[in-house]
């Protein structure tokens, strides 16, 4: 079958500035790969004080993403910020249903 | 209609009373006849004035008689032409038989006393004393100048002898006149009497005609509240047809249709305990209750679960409902339905298939305390569904045979243009078997069906076991569907967004304790919207009946993925089905 050669794996483009921590996911972040995005930020994080998640290229984000970004919203209040960029409808439409508008920061395009 | 009563009573009675004195005067006729021929036997009688006598009885007694009998509708004042016979023959009698018909002359009285008009019997009481009157004038007259007559006094025959006109009538009519009077008065209160019973009469018929029209009005007001299906506004979806046959004027049976939704068309048959007003009645109020409770909320089990707790909180006579009810969506084919205590309804597939939709037994509404559970349905393209009460099933035929469920089945068996003609068959058929046997118990069929309006894009099904290793290409498998979807980008990701939320819900919660088993995704993808079931032998667990998370507080967030998916699909349907659980969800596409 066509599909067990299928490996989820998420590209994460990672722009580390001293500071600054851009992450660009690209695909799904949802039960299969929340953890590796998870794992990639957690290594990458030392030192931050501004976490910049760019969803351009996520398609959707499912409840097991949200966990992780509420996690990382928690984490940054302490010691700096988190901000959202360029999210797609769907991913915004999710994050309305969440409740989570007002409590993250979210840019919405910064072309 | 009520005051026609009283008149169609009167008249009633007076067709009688005039049957009644038509016998009497044919009686009083045949009588004469029969004397004058044997008197007219004897040869001393042979006198010419009896030949006279024939005549006048035909033509005043047996003619009128038998022309009265004969034209039995009632003519007005008929009354008054028969006693005006009934008087020219007795003062004829008088005039020749005095002393032997003396009984006679008090006849058109009572006659008159018959009709229950006190009017009636006084003007028979002065015309009598009138003709009587002028008889015994005549008499006295013809005694005294016509030979004849004194010739007849001769031979025994009462014409009478006075030395004066004033003395004959002083002896001979006054005394009879105050004796006639006695029987005037006698007569007249017997009328009063008569009328009184009969007003008597009137005045019950009334309150019962009352009764009935009252009766009649709430069967108008029962039969109204059932919704007109052609004004509902179905579109080319569906086709639906409903009829309802009472037993009495008002059903204890109900069925109702109405829209929930732009798409969601709620609808149900129900069957009241009992017949007559008093189911009417229970029926009225627990419509009305399914209906309001239908305006504020949307989950086919709350409503019924309220409505019964609604129901059953004054219910001293212990009256219940049995119920079939369902919401409906017209688009997508699939509802929710709930079985409280009601006959299975018939699932005709598009191979023309039968099967009754079965579920767990819940109990009737009525009972405080019975929470409801809604399961899941389809109705899918040329699939049509038929509801039914008891009264078609347990109609009897003159043999005692029930209708049955085979006799449902024949009679929804074959090709049928619509709802309607499917409906009308039933009916005609149950309508057929217990011919000539009194229908006991309301019957009601509502037939569904389900247009051909979609076109199946592609259907597909996998089944693995249940492990987080699978989520991913089960993902992916789905994922190539979605994409040729008729969805939108936008709902073609959010609906991946539920995918993977209940993916992780059947991985994490189906099978604790490291078990292992397998769960299936079913797939439908057609022109109009994307269905996707999943199915795991797992241990039951209905995630619709989860809280809904704590969206204020997102250090607890948990139930956010189940909330999720019943926020994003337009319809999400859980069943424990043979220890399967089976989630529907259901994403319309946007009409373009």
């Amino acid at each position: 079958m066509f599909y067990d050669k299928i490996v989820r794996i998420m590209n994460t483009e990672i722009i580390n500035n001293e500071t600054v921590l851009t992450v660009i996911p690209e695909g799904h972040l949802d039960s299969t790969t929340a953890d590796d995005f998870n794992a990639i930020i957690e290594n990458n994080l030392e030192g931050v004080t501004q976490l910049i998640m760019d969803f351009s290229k996520v398609d959707y984000v499912s409840s097991k993403g949200i966990r992780i970004i509420l996690m990382y919203n928690q984490k940054m209040k302490s010691c700096g910020r988190m901000v959202m960029k360029n999210l797609n409808p769907a991913v915004y439409e999710v994050f309305r249903l969440s409740g989570l508008l007002d409590v993250l920061e979210i840019i919405k395009d910064d072309k | 209609m009520i005051n026609n009563i009283e008149k169609t009573l009167y008249e009633e009675n007076e067709l009688n009373a005039n049957k009644f004195v038509s016998f009497a005067l044919l009686g009083v006729g045949i009588v004469q006849l029969l004397f004058f021929l044997l008197v007219k036997g004897f040869d001393y009688m042979n006198y010419d004035i009896f030949d006279c006598v024939f005549p006048v009885l035909l033509v005043f007694s047996i003619i009128p008689a038998c022309v009265t009998l004969y034209k039995k509708n009632v003519l007005q004042k008929t009354k008054y032409a028969l006693a005006f016979n009934f008087l020219i023959i007795t003062a004829f009698l008088d005039l020749c038989f005095s002393y032997y018909v003396v009984l006679m002359i008090l006849c058109p009285l009572f006659l008159s006393a018959r009709y229950c008009d006190k009017f009636f019997t006084i003007w028979v009481s002065i015309t009598l004393l009138v003709s009587l009157f002028l008889s015994s004038s005549l008499g006295y007259y013809l005694e005294n100048h016509v030979e004849v007559f004194y010739k007849l006094h001769c031979v025994g025959l009462n014409f009478w002898h006075y030395e004066s006109y004033w003395l004959y009538l002083k002896s001979h009519f006054v005394v009879k006149m105050i004796s006639y009077l006695l029987f005037v008065f006698l007569a007249v209160e017997n009328t009063k009497n008569s009328l009184k019973i009969m007003n008597k009469q009137v005045e019950e018929t009334q309150k019962i005609m009352m009764a009935k029209s009252e009766l009649t009005m709430a069967a108008e007001i029962q039969r109204q509240s059932f919704p007109d299906v052609s004004k509902l506004n179905l579109n080319k979806h569906i086709d639906l047809f409903s009829l309802i046959i009472p037993a009495k004027e008002t059903a204890g049976d109900f069925y109702d249709v109405f829209w929930m939704g732009p798409d969601k068309l709620a609808f149900l048959v129900a069957d009241v305990s009992d017949k007559g007003l008093p189911a009417a009645m229970f029926m009225m109020s627990t419509k009305n209750t399914i209906h309001s409770i239908c305006l504020s909320h949307s989950d086919l089990g709350e409503i019924l679960t309220l409505t019964n707790s609604l129901i059953s909180k004054d219910n001293v006579d212990c009256m219940f409902v049995t119920v079939w009810m369902a919401i409906y969506d017209v688009k997508t084919g699939c509802g929710s339905y709930v079985n409280a205590g009601h006959n299975p309804p018939v699932l005709i597939d598009k191979n023309k298939n039968m099967s009754f939709v079965e579920c767990e037994p819940q109990p009737f509404l009525g009972l405080p305390g019975v929470v409801y559970t809604s399961h899941f349905f389809h109705l899918f393209q040329n699939e049509t569904l038929v509801l039914y009460t008891d009264g078609v099933t347990d109609s009897e035929n003159k043999n005692g045979e029930r209708f049955g469920t085979n006799g449902l089945l024949k009679s929804v068996s074959g090709s049928f243009d619509s709802a309607k003609m499917l409906c009308e068959n039933v009916r005609n058929n149950v309508s057929s078997f217990s011919n000539g046997v009194d229908q006991f118990d309301d019957i009601t069929i509502m037939t569904i069906k389900r247009n051909e309006v979609l076109t199946y894009l592609f259907v597909d099904e996998m089944e693995v076991e249940a492990t987080s290793a699978n989520v991913g290409k089960v993902l992916d498998w789905l994922d190539e569907q979605v994409k040729k979807s008729c969805l939108d980008d936008k709902d073609k990701m959010l609906v991946m967004t539920a995918i993977d939320d209940v993916l992780s819900n059947i991985v994490e919660h189906a099978y604790p304790d490291g078990e292992k088993g397998l769960f299936s995704v079913k797939t439908v993808f057609s022109d109009l919207y994307v269905r996707i079931m999943f199915e795991d032998h797992g241990i039951a667990f209905n995630p619709l009946t989860m809280e809904d998370p704590d969206l204020n507080n997102h250090e607890r967030i948990g139930g956010l993925g189940i909330y999720l998916v019943k926020n994003i699909m337009d319809e999400v349907y859980y069943e424990r089905f043979n220890d399967i659980n089976r989630l529907i969800i259901v994403k319309k596409c946007k009409e373009s």
